[in-house]
């Protein structure tokens, strides 16, 4: 295999790679900011603009041009995070107002932190596989609202309909709402043929104003973003964590650091990832000590960690006829060769040597050896015991065994 | 040398923090822009100049606060169209667009109000900072 930046077939590689990893962060970032488009197209020229000298400058510094776009790109930073800042520079005096009304209000509310210790018994398994669907509604369904039918109607004029329609109070939290760009006169469809239960009704405005959420009370319909509700209900909960720990490192023969690094990196890459701070968001952390995970988090959390934590729990009763030491040769292989796939995808846009590609390659090979030879070695009953790699480089030639 | 960040969080922290740090960041750019008309990479290579590459200003944050404060009518801006080297070898390409600031009126005034307020500041510091001096001379 060739360096992409000594061969002259592939000395443009770089050159557009560099330019993909330009395009492909400005591309995310202002499908998140949601500009309009001639702010977007402005705004991507700027920054277009801005990294080319930047990138240039970082070559004369003898960076290769695909490593100079790509420190450049990382100086702007997260694409999500610079979204949010655009989004909220777009309305600089509107946003101060509001923040003004949410810190008043959670001055007033409060965070209801409560101190909660999970005890739930694990998920139940379906057959070889798991699978994570969170209950169909969570909410109440919540009063009857009455049949109606509107078409590109103001949601202000919407909620004021639900509200008389009901005998519960509806209380809107504009300014909430409004930072999520879900203003009073945002135009909304809505046909409802019979009394239709207000949690229906609901998601059905959700369609149109992603984001908006409710809570109900014995005498209030409250309206505001999921957001507002996720800071309101932050709890901290306590999850045992002791067995999962030393399952994980058991059968990946970890640390008991790398054991909870790889639990840790599993739910915050799963539940609700923008949200937890380790991830850029404000909303969420964790902390495991003494064999226990805190989480501080909205309490709509705590039944994904608690199933993928279910997930990784030993389980006695079946255990018998299982061959770990495949499982775990298996998933070896499957992890290696999704690391060599990324590499060559990498190597293709020149972001990767050759060399490190081999050392990919190699390790994909490697495993996929050792899932075979423990294969074959189980199919010729060579092995009664678990098969190691030493068993393999015992055998003079592994591959007639095939 | 210490090298100092200027950031905007996003975490929710305590309003005045947050705003005490996008405020330095306001007073910043507008004492930069005085000086007269840049655009964006040239304002964070001014911001490292002046400060004596002790104060950077990240792009991330440059761009968003440009953005606020045109909004706000601080600063105006106007483009340019450029053509870098490497657009040059297309005959087809419109060359690239640069974005120029400089201060408008009500930013210069925005400015002045600021370096008042921030010198009272400091004044009021002294205050409480020079017996300590004294008593550590």
């Amino acid at each position: 295999m060739n360096d992409p930046d000594t061969t002259s077939a592939t000395r443009q590689e770089p050159a557009d790679a560099a330019m993909a990893a330009i395009d492909g962060w400005l591309n995310l970032m202002l499908r998140l900011s949601r500009l309009p488009a001639p702010e977007a197209r402005d705004i991507r020229d700027e920054l277009e603009e801005h990294l080319e000298q930047r990138s240039r400058d970082l070559m004369l510094e003898g960076h290769s041009e695909a490593t100079a776009a790509r420190l450049a790109i990382a100086e702007l930073g997260d694409a999500a995070v610079v979204a949010s800042r655009f989004r909220n520079a777009a309305h600089p005096l509107r946003r101060r107002r509001i923040m003004n009304v949410i810190i008043g209000g959670l001055a007033v509310s409060g965070v209801a932190l409560g101190l909660v210790a999970v005890t739930q018994d694990p998920m139940p398994r379906l057959g070889e596989a798991a699978i994570y669907a969170p209950a169909a509604t969570i909410q109440k369904t919540g009063p009857m609202v009455p049949a109606m039918n509107l078409h590109e109607e103001r949601l202000s004029e919407v909620l004021a309909l639900i509200d008389k329609g009901i005998s519960q109070d509806v209380i809107v939290d504009w300014p909430s709402l409004t930072e999520a760009e879900i203003f009073e006169d945002s135009p909304v469809n809505l046909a409802v043929s019979k009394p239709t239960a207000l949690a229906t009704v609901m998601a059905r405005l959700s369609a149109a104003a992603p984001g908006i959420d409710w809570r109900l009370t014995d005498d209030m319909v409250e309206i505001s973003t999921q957001r507002m509700f996720d800071l309101r209900e932050t709890s901290l909960s306590s999850f045992d964590i002791t067995s999962v720990v030393s399952h994980v490192r058991s059968y990946e023969n970890a640390t008991y650091e790398k054991a909870v690094e790889s639990i840790v990196h599993l739910i915050l890459e799963n539940v609700e990832p923008n949200s937890w701070r380790d991830n850029g968001g404000d909303i969420a952390h964790l902390h495991v000590v003494g064999g226990r995970m805190f989480v501080h988090a909205p309490a709509r959390y705590n039944e994904p960690i608690e199933w993928i934590l279910a997930q990784l729990r030993p389980e006695p009763g079946r255990a018998a006829g299982r061959d770990f030491e495949l499982e775990r040769l298996s998933l070896a292989r499957d992890s290696a060769k999704m690391a060599f796939d990324r590499s060559k995808a990498l190597y293709e846009r020149g972001l990767l040597r050759s060399d490190e590609l081999n050392v990919a390659e190699t390790a994909y090979k490697t495993a996929e050896f050792d899932v075979e030879a423990h294969r074959s070695a189980r199919a010729g009953g060579a092995l009664s015991g678990p098969v190691t790699r030493a068993d393999v480089a015992a055998d003079p030639d592994p591959a007639s065994a095939r | 040398m210490y090298r100092i960040e200027i950031y905007w969080f996003q975490m929710a922290s305590p309003r005045s923090t947050r705003d005490a740090k996008a405020d330095s960041a306001e007073l910043v750019l507008l004492s930069v822009l005085a000086d007269g008309p840049l655009y964006g990479y040239a304002i964070t290579k001014r911001v490292a100049a002046r400060s004596d590459g002790a104060m950077s200003m990240s792009a991330g944050v440059l761009y968003p606060l440009l953005h606020s404060l045109e909004k706000q009518g601080l600063i105006v801006a106007e483009w340019e169209t450029i053509r870098s080297d490497r657009r040059e070898e297309d005959d087809d390409s419109e060359g690239r667009r640069r974005k120029w600031y400089r201060l408008s009126p009500k930013g210069r005034r925005r400015l002045e109000q600021r370096i008042e307020a921030h010198q009272s500041y400091i004044a009021l510091m002294e205050r409480f900072l020079k017996p300590a001096e004294e008593a550590a001379g």
